[in-house]
């Protein structure tokens, strides 16, 4: 299999059979989510997906206090259902879910109410089965915004004062064949760290960070795990707020939200190119409501984000957004009257 | 000394003390109350009193600790206002921009740290009439058939009070849909409660009711909450007045495509029909868990709600509440309270979140001839204490009570509400 030889199943921080598991995961994740469609300068194509979509969220609509997750599978026209309803447990909430490239695996974070830590839960998608978890689970400790890289084999996520980190909220990523954590020289401060989001290849980070020298606010950053150390983004951070990064799977497209002048409302979803420099919002995406939470499609082609609109369906919804025709995409039953969000998007395993 | 005629504690207890065995005190305070009132005219016409449930942090919103090492200042910076000097959470850009039409207590506090609305709501742990049911007694407004009190989202445990049910609001859980129900209609058997599951039903439910009404005299003889609900079911002006799909999508966009903004919109709506006095309640969740601004990390890990959910609402819809009530020259006659039942813990916990605080906390006080732009006391470098000017509920409903220009002693179920309270000078000028 391409790129798996010299994967190590360790089992330091899963189980020797979960390891086993996640290698062969890894492997068809690798395969599953290669780029399929990528012809456009942008990453953009023309025509319509040739596969189905599979769309990741979590929403309130069955139990009011606890977020459950679903799976939407859309055929990337206009048409789709809701194929499956995550396993949960009573009041637990499930959020964040984030898909390998094949949408084969979904990783999120779940809380128990009480004090108990939260949990990186890895979900097989197609097996309907949940995976035994990374053995940092058992460190008490708040984590959450877990994100895959496409193949699975990378894990980042955000630690709020974890030990040995230099403070507030701090990036982790976690090489789950290795079974042992990465180093990024010069990516957390003492400042905070968030809401961090892996290019599908694994080579750049984008986070969220208040940390001095930011242009105001919260702005965005991207680290680049080759060069280590974060690289320039020019015309994405403003004196106002950007938050949400989303990152295409070779990490030349940004999109984020930022409630900058000029837009239509509150908070809009933009789209970085940082081969050509260009920083726009997508036509026909925002309204005069909040945009929040954009996150691409592995060909970059489809972004799904989250909206809150008097025409939608309850109060938070998640939308889906056609870069290449440049118009919403109808989602019919994926929102409900309740609250929907924290959607991921990948291709139909 | 309270800030209201008719009660003086330490007079009382002067008179008590004198020996004047045979005056109860509820015919002491009856008799001071009926001396007549010579408190200030009223500045304000109505109220807006909006209850966010779960207690918000103030150092995300009102009262940021930029300052103060990270697990105290937490994850977000701070942002200008359009008062120099004044800073905001960053998550709310839209209030910092009309930080001049409103007021703040920033060292609002009490000692109860249990979910409770009882002491912002009341005044204190000892009476059971919430600030808005007193002042619609007391102001019994509802002009053009529109109810005095309204009460928009969740019921909460207290209302009323000892005033009883007569005074009650109409309640109505959700004005974004589905849920909304107004508690008379059930009292008449013309309709059908289980017709009016839905908004739309609702509103033919009440047109037909009205051609009915108009063609018979049938209805004569029912008693007075019937004819409290035959008012509310055929009137024009209350029809309009409740149904949000008179006003422009774009402009219920502004408020929020949600519970809360919603139901600012509705309350702006109700008060320029005639309403007295509105609360809203910020939605709870319904099997008692996650309550509003509850962030304890417990749902989601850490604060992530309030940079999603709970800020941005609030932000939207209090700021678009506050510019309707301004473009339409309503502000100045509206008194809008935004407050907590508390703030949260000054450091942020092991699970990122932010556990219960009362002993500081922020409230937001608009309208009604309150000095626009002005902070009223400060917390301490953490946010945990009150450094400066120290208020408590009492003396919000005393200022609530002066600003509209009504007097609690009139009525001994009320006097206790601000039986330690004092006007805030700074917002009654």
């Amino acid at each position: 299999m391409k790129n798996c030889a010299g994967k190590r199943a360790s089992g330091a921080f899963f189980s020797p059979a979960a390891a086993a598991l996640a290698l062969t995961l890894a492997c068809q994740a690798e395969l599953g989510g290669q780029p399929s469609a990528v012809t456009a300068a942008d990453g953009a194509s023309t025509g319509v997906s040739a596969r189905p979509l599979s769309i990741v969220f979590s929403s309130l609509r069955q139990r009011s206090a606890f977020a459950s997750l679903y799976l939407y599978r859309h055929d990337g026209a206009g048409d789709g259902k809701i194929v499956a309803e995550f396993p949960t447990t009573f009041e637990r909430g499930d959020t964040h879910p984030s898909l390998t490239g094949d949408g084969a695996f979904c990783l999120y974070t779940s809380k128990q109410v009480g004090g108990f830590s939260p949990q990186l839960v890895l979900f097989d998608v197609a097996g309907r089965q949940t995976l035994p978890g990374p053995t940092f689970n058992a460190q008490f400790g708040a984590r959450t915004e877990a994100s895959l890289s496409g193949r699975g084999d990378l894990l980042a996520f955000c630690v709020w004062d974890a030990p040995g980190q230099p403070g507030g909220w701090d990036v982790m990523l976690y090489d789950r064949a290795a079974a042992s954590f990465v180093d990024l020289p010069g990516l957390n401060s003492a400042d905070n760290e968030r809401e961090v989001t892996i290019s599908g290849e694994g080579r750049f980070l984008a986070f969220v960070s208040d940390r001095p020298g930011s242009l105001g606010l919260s702005d965005i950053y991207l680290y680049d795990r080759d060069a280590k150390q974060c690289v320039p983004l020019p015309g994405v951070n403003s004196p106002h707020r950007e938050l949400n990064p989303a990152l295409s799977h070779d990490g030349r497209l940004l999109a984020f939200v930022s409630d900058r002048p000029g837009g239509r409302g509150g908070k809009d979803v933009y789209v970085a190119d940082r081969q050509t420099g260009e920083v726009v919002a997508p036509a026909g995406l925002n309204s005069s409501a909040h945009e929040q939470t954009p996150t691409f499609s592995p060909d970059g082609l489809f972004l799904a984000f989250v909206t809150e609109r008097v025409s939608g369906a309850g109060e938070r919804d998640v939308y889906l957004y056609d870069r290449s025709r440049g118009q919403l995409l109808a989602t019919p039953g994926l929102n409900s009257a309740a609250e929907d969000f924290d959607p991921a998007i990948s291709w139909a395993p | 000394m309270s800030s209201f005629p008719g009660f003086h504690r330490r007079e009382f207890l002067r008179i008590g003390s004198a020996g004047f065995a045979g005056l109860s005190l509820a015919s002491l305070l009856r008799a001071e109350g009926a001396a007549g009132p010579d408190y200030k005219p009223a500045r304000a016409k109505a109220l807006i009193f909006i209850y966010l449930a779960g207690g918000p942090s103030h150092h995300e919103t009102f009262d940021p600790k930029p300052l103060a090492p990270m697990r105290i200042r937490g994850p977000w910076g701070t942002i200008a206002t359009s008062v120099p000097g004044t800073l905001f959470g960053e998550m709310l850009p839209q209030l910092a921009e009309q930080a001049e039409r409103f007021a703040l207590l920033r060292a609002l506090n009490h000692t109860n740290g249990l979910h409770n609305p009882w002491p912002v709501m009341t005044g204190n742990m000892q009476q059971r009439t919430t600030l808005p049911a007193a002042v619609s007694f007391l102001k019994r407004e509802g002009q053009n058939d529109l109810p005095a009190f309204v009460n928009l989202g969740p019921k909460l445990s207290i209302g009323t009070g000892a005033l009883g049910p007569s005074y009650e609001p109409l309640e109505i859980a959700d004005p974004t849909r589905a849920h909304l129900s107004l508690a008379d209609f059930r009292l008449t058997q013309d309709v059908d409660p289980d017709r009016l599951d839905d908004r739309e039903t609702l509103l033919r439910s009440i047109d037909q009711l009205r051609r009915r009404a108009d063609l018979t005299a049938s209805l004569k003889g029912h008693d007075q909450m019937h004819q409290r609900a035959l008012s509310l079911l055929t009137s024009n002006r209350v029809r309009d007045a409740f149904d949000l799909a008179q006003e422009p999508e774009v402009r219920r966009d502004r408020f929020g495509a949600n519970s809360f903004g919603q139901s600012c919109l509705l309350a702006r709506r109700l008060i320029e029909a005639g309403t007295g006095c509105v609360q809203i309640n910020w939605y709870n969740r319904e099997d008692g868990f996650a309550v509003g601004w509850d962030v304890h990390g417990d749902d989601q890990t850490g604060l992530v709600r309030m940079e999603q959910q709970l800020c941005p609402r609030f932000d939207q819809g209090m700021s678009a509440l506050l510019d309707d009530l301004h473009e339409r020259g309503m502000l100045d006659s509206t008194l809008v309270i935004a407050t907590g039942e508390f703030g949260r813990t000054p450091r942020i916990s092991r699970l990122g979140g932010r556990d219960h605080w009362p002993y500081c906390f922020s409230a937001l006080v608009a309208g009604g001839g309150v000095p626009g732009g002005r902070v009223v006391g400060s917390s301490d470098a953490q946010g945990a204490y009150p450094a400066d000017r120290p208020v408590t509920p009492a003396d919000l409903a005393a200022t609530t009570f002066e600003l509209l220009g009504v007097n609690p002693n009139q009525d001994d179920r009320l006097r206790s509400m601000v039986f330690e309270g004092h006007a805030i000078e700074e917002l009654c000028g």
